[in-house]
């Protein structure tokens, strides 16, 4: 295998010690996404000259004994809704083919000062508003949606074209497409990772995070992305920041013996896929077989989740892009001017009522937490695996006899994380095709935590599930 | 500067930045009922079950107590 392709730990390091460069490892993922990404179409602009130049000057400090960053040599990608010195930034949309930012994102920024490499940017659905990601290919079922709205970013690091990429999630857009193409991914805590540079898609869900090959590197890459940005007005203080960064810049191991997980019974989390049930409850038994104890409890706010998130995220939406689509509205798509547009039309009174639900569901779940001694909520990553490219207008038979757009359910599942804005990690069921993961919801700036667990839960199913298929 | 609307369909088009009657409104229908549907819940949101939290007053004095 190749070293770039070994976790982040194991590469940087190589690229420290001199054992490979951190233009080698660049160089191969330009050949990579050469060889790959005329099927995939990940990627929506590359500066291979920049990124070798950006290389070169790592090798150079490491050859000279200069300080190099934690990630020294790393080559990642960015979604196209950051700013990134040098790369175009079109947010997924017609409206902005030729926009080039002036300076990079706080998160380009750091990652950049960390010694990591920009290799390129990578496909959203346009300004981050659907479950998929079109045209991107998923490389774990090229037949399969990648899932959005980050799909450009997971379908790179799923296909080793990159070691990671940076994502955002609004409403699942960093867990849907992790999910989907079998691979890692965190939303952070809000608040944690700032958003200065990013085109905003809702000022008070919108979060930046990591997605990875496994769970270790998300920590490492978290470690390098939070802390305070004086850009993002909703970045959370120093106090609360510093201490996290601390706790991950090293490994935790945490055993699962005694460990609480919480199981929410509700149709929030409903798995509508039947195959997907059965993968589900042989992860809980795995779990369970090792130590973790599976508790099951009852969130009865979880009803309000799905109106609380749509009251609170369109109108947002609909508020930032209004003045776009007054004045240029024929440039975006139909589809997602529709949405916007029929966004302006919700009631004063729902909006109201939508953050009266969200400070009640975040209240319900601090007491869940707090009454059970939960460690985590444990729930499914998605109801269902990824549909195939040509049936993403289908819908999922629920429970109770009515049917949703399955686009629709992918984010559903997701949203309570959003709303609370506690952290949330989604882990790969291993060999499982097409993919799914379970989602990991731990307490709010303990981030560390909640990745630690979730480190615990992939060394189980990577040891007991290889062999599950569905 | 943008004009008073002289009466109360002109300030709805105002407040909706011109958007209504679109056509798009018609072609994404079956998307909008589906949200429709789960924003009609919210009219169930118990709001006598809950105090309201002046957070921000908090976070004010909270600054200021720093300074």
């Amino acid at each position: 295998m190749s070293p770039r392709l070994a976790g982040i730990a194991a590469v940087t390091q190589a690229v420290k010690r001199g054992t490979t460069s951190a233009v080698e490892l660049t160089s191969e993922s330009l050949r990579a996404i050469d060889e790959l990404d005329g099927e995939l179409l990940a990627f929506t602009a590359r500066d291979d000259a920049a990124a070798l130049r950006e290389a070169a000057e790592i090798d150079r400090r490491i050859r000279e004994g200069d300080p190099v960053g934690p990630l020294a040599g790393l080559p990642l990608a960015v979604k196209d809704l950051y700013d990134s010195f040098g790369l175009p930034t079109s947010y997924g949309s017609a409206a902005f083919p030729e926009f080039m930012p002036s300076s990079d994102s706080t998160a380009v920024a750091r990652l950049r000062s960390s010694g990591a490499i920009v290799v390129g940017k990578t496909r959203t659905a346009e300004f981050a508003w659907s479950t998929t990601t079109p045209p991107t290919k998923n490389p774990a079922a090229l037949d399969r949606i990648p899932g959005g709205s980050s799909g450009g970013s997971a379908s790179a690091v799923a296909s080793g074209m990159v070691n990671a990429a940076l994502g955002t999630d609004t409403g699942g857009s960093i867990r849907i497409p992790a999910a989907m193409c079998g691979i890692a991914g965190i939303k952070p805590t809000y608040g944690a990772v700032g958003r200065g540079g990013i085109l905003p898609a809702n000022w008070s869900l919108d979060t930046a995070g990591p997605l990875a090959g496994c769970v270790d590197d998300l920590r490492l890459l978290l470690a390098v992305l939070v802390g305070h940005d004086r850009r993002d007005v909703a970045s959370a203080p120093r106090r609360l920041l510093e201490p996290l960064v601390a706790r991950l810049q090293t490994a935790t191991e945490i055993s699962l013996q005694g460990l609480r997980l919480g199981l929410v019974q509700e149709p929030l989390f409903e798995i509508t896929d039947e195959a997907a049930r059965g993968a589900h409850q042989a992860a809980i038994e795995a779990l369970a077989a090792e130590g973790a104890e599976p508790i099951l409890v009852v969130l009865p706010e979880t009803d309000f989740v799905e109106g609380a998130l749509l009251a609170i995220d369109l109108p947002e939406g609909a508020a930032i892009h209004t003045r776009l689509l007054r004045e240029r509205g024929d440039e975006v798509s139909d589809e997602i001017r529709g949405l916007l547009e029929f966004a302006h039309l919700i009631p004063g009174a729902l909006v109201a009522l939508g953050q009266r639900a969200r400070h009640l569901i975040r209240e319900r779940t601090r007491r869940l937490f707090a009454e059970h001694q939960l460690d985590a909520l444990l729930v499914p990553a998605a109801p269902g695996p990824p549909v195939r490219v040509d049936s993403s207008d289908a819908v999922s038979l629920r429970a109770d006899g009515t049917t949703e757009p399955t686009l629709w359910g992918y984010a559903r599942i997701c949203w309570l994380a959003n709303l609370t804005g506690q952290p949330a990690v989604v882990v790969p069921l291993p060999a499982v095709r097409p993919p799914l993961g379970v989602q990991l919801i731990g307490r709010p700036f303990a981030d560390d935590v909640v990745l630690a667990i979730a480190s615990a839960v992939e060394r189980v199913f990577e040891q007991k599930l290889r062999l599950v298929a569905t | 500067m943008t004009q008073p609307p002289e009466n109360i369909r002109e300030w709805l088009d105002a407040a909706t930045a011109g958007m209504l009657g679109s056509e798009r409104l018609d072609a994404y229908a079956d998307a909008h009922l589906y949200i429709g549907q789960r924003l009609l819940r919210l009219w169930d949101v118990p709001i006598e079950a809950f105090a309201p939290t002046d957070v921000f007053s908090a976070e004010w004095a909270e600054e200021d107590e720093k300074q």
